[in-house]
C-alpha cells in the first residue's frame, strides 16, 4: 500500500514540475513578445576546420546595426529591425506581431579561435565562420 | 478514395485544368509562390483535405477559420496548397488523394512547385529554376530554354511520393525546383519558380510585389520555416544532396 502511495506521490510531483515548467516557458514567451525581442532562424555547421553559423536577419537594413559580441564563451548577437513590417501582399500568413530587434546567443566550444572569427552580412543574411584550434594536418606516408 | 485523408469537395473542380500544387518544403519556395498564385488570380476555395494525421491546427484569415490544406481554382488552374508541414506518415496517404482527384477531374498536368537548396544562394542573383518531368514528351511541349534539367540525383519528400504516384499511373507531372536557401523562407526563389510557371502556362503574373515584400515575408514565414524543417529532417531531405547510383 505504501509503494502505491509512492507512486501517486512521484506522479503529482512531476505534474506539479511540468506545470511549473510551461508557466515559465509562457511567462518568457509573454515577455519576449511584448520587448519585440525576436529569435531570429539559424543553422550552426560544424566541421574539423571551422565552426559556420548562418543567421537570417530580414529587415535588419545595415550591418551597422548588428552587435556580434563574444562574451564567457557565447557568441551574442543583438540586431535592430530596421521597420515595423507591414505585408502589402495579402498573405495568408500575416499576423501581426511587433518586432524591434533580433537576440539569438550561441555557446562556443574550448577549441575555436577567438581572435579569428570572421563575418559578413549578404541580402539579410549574417554568416559567421570561427575558426577551430586543432587542424587536421597531412601525415606523412612512409 | 484513400481512407485516411478526406478530400471535402465544394464545388466542381474545371475539368482538363492544370492542377499546381505547393507545399511546405526547402526555402518555403512551393508555398509562397502558390499563395501568391491564389491570391493575384483570386482564385476561390473548391474543397480542402483533411486528416486525423494533420496536426491539430487550424488557421484564421480575416477572422474566419480554413482548413489548413485546400483547394482553389479561377477556372482555369487549379491549385492544392498547404499552410502546414504535414507529417511524413501522411505523404502516402496525401499523393495518392491528389492522383485520384486529377484522374477524376481529367487534369492535364500536375505541376509541383518548390526548391533545391544550393550552397551558394548568397551568391546568386536570381535563382535558376530546375524541371524534372515524368515524361520526356513534357520538355518538347514546354520548349523553355531557361529552365535547367536534373540529370542525376535524389528527390526527397512529399514531391517525391507524389512524382512517383503519377509514374505508377502513367499520367503527366513536372517538378519545377528553384535555387533556394534550405532553411530560411526565399521569396525571390518563389519568383523565380513563379516567373517559370507563368511562361509555361501563359499566365500574367508580376512577381515584383513578391519580391517588394521579400523581407516582410521572411521575418512573418520565420515559425513554418521552423517547423517545416523538423519535417524535412524525417523526410530523409539530406537525400537531395547525395550523389545516385552511377550505374543503373
Amino acid at each position: 500500500m505504501e509503494e502505491f502511495f509512492d507512486i501517486v506521490r512521484r506522479i503529482r510531483e512531476e505534474i506539479r514540475r511540468t506545470i511549473e515548467e510551461i508557466e515559465e516557458d509562457m511567462e518568457r514567451l509573454l515577455i519576449r513578445s511584448k520587448e519585440g525581442v525576436v529569435e531570429p532562424l539559424s543553422y550552426v555547421y560544424e566541421s574539423p576546420r571551422e565552426i559556420l553559423i548562418t543567421i537570417d536577419l530580414p529587415l535588419v537594413k545595415r550591418k551597422e546595426d548588428i552587435n556580434l559580441e563574444v562574451k564567457e564563451g557565447k557568441l551574442i548577437l543583438e540586431a535592430g529591425i530596421s521597420r515595423s513590417p507591414v505585408l502589402n501582399v495579402e498573405n495568408p500568413f500575416y499576423r501581426r506581431r511587433s518586432y524591434k530587434y533580433y537576440r539569438k546567443i550561441f555557446p562556443l566550444p574550448d577549441d575555436v579561435v577567438l581572435e579569428e572569427i570572421r563575418a559578413r552580412f549578404v541580402r539579410g543574411v549574417l554568416e559567421i565562420r570561427i575558426p577551430r584550434k586543432t587542424r587536421g594536418f597531412r601525415v606523412a606516408i612512409e | 478514395m484513400n481512407q485516411e485523408i478526406e478530400l471535402i469537395e465544394l464545388e466542381e473542380c474545371p475539368k482538363n485544368a492544370n492542377l499546381v500544387i505547393g507545399f511546405p518544403d526547402v526555402g518555403l519556395v512551393g508555398i509562397i509562390a502558390t499563395s501568391f498564385l491564389v491570391k493575384k488570380l483570386e482564385m476561390k476555395t473548391i474543397g480542402y483535405m483533411d486528416s486525423s494525421l494533420f496536426p491539430p491546427v487550424l488557421p484564421f484569415h480575416n477572422n474566419r477559420p480554413h482548413f489548413p490544406v485546400r483547394i482553389t481554382t479561377d477556372g482555369n488552374i487549379v491549385v492544392i496548397f498547404s499552410e502546414i508541414a504535414v507529417p511524413v506518415k501522411s505523404y502516402g496517404a496525401i499523393a495518392e488523394t491528389i492522383v485520384e482527384y486529377a484522374v477524376k477531374n481529367d487534369v492535364r498536368s500536375m505541376i509541383m512547385l518548390g526548391g533545391i537548396a544550393v550552397q551558394n544562394r548568397l551568391e546568386i542573383e536570381k535563382p535558376s529554376v530546375y524541371i524534372l518531368p515524368t515524361k520526356k514528351e513534357i520538355l518538347e511541349e514546354i520548349k523553355l530554354p531557361t529552365l535547367k534539367s536534373l540529370d542525376e540525383g535524389f528527390l526527397a519528400g512529399i514531391y517525391a511520393v507524389i512524382v512517383k504516384e503519377i509514374i505508377k499511373r502513367d499520367l503527366k507531372g513536372y517538378v519545377l525546383l528553384a535555387e533556394s536557401h534550405l532553411g530560411y523562407p526565399d521569396p525571390g526563389a518563389a519568383a523565380s519558380v513563379l516567373e517559370a510557371l507563368s511562361n509555361i502556362l501563359n499566365l500574367d503574373i508580376d512577381t515584383k510585389p513578391l519580391l517588394e515584400q521579400e523581407e516582410e515575408l521572411r521575418l512573418h514565414l520565420k515559425d513554418l520555416m521552423k517547423r517545416t524543417v523538423e519535417t524535412l529532417r524525417s523526410a530523409q531531405k539530406t537525400y537531395e544532396q547525395t550523389p545516385p547510383l552511377l550505374y543503373r
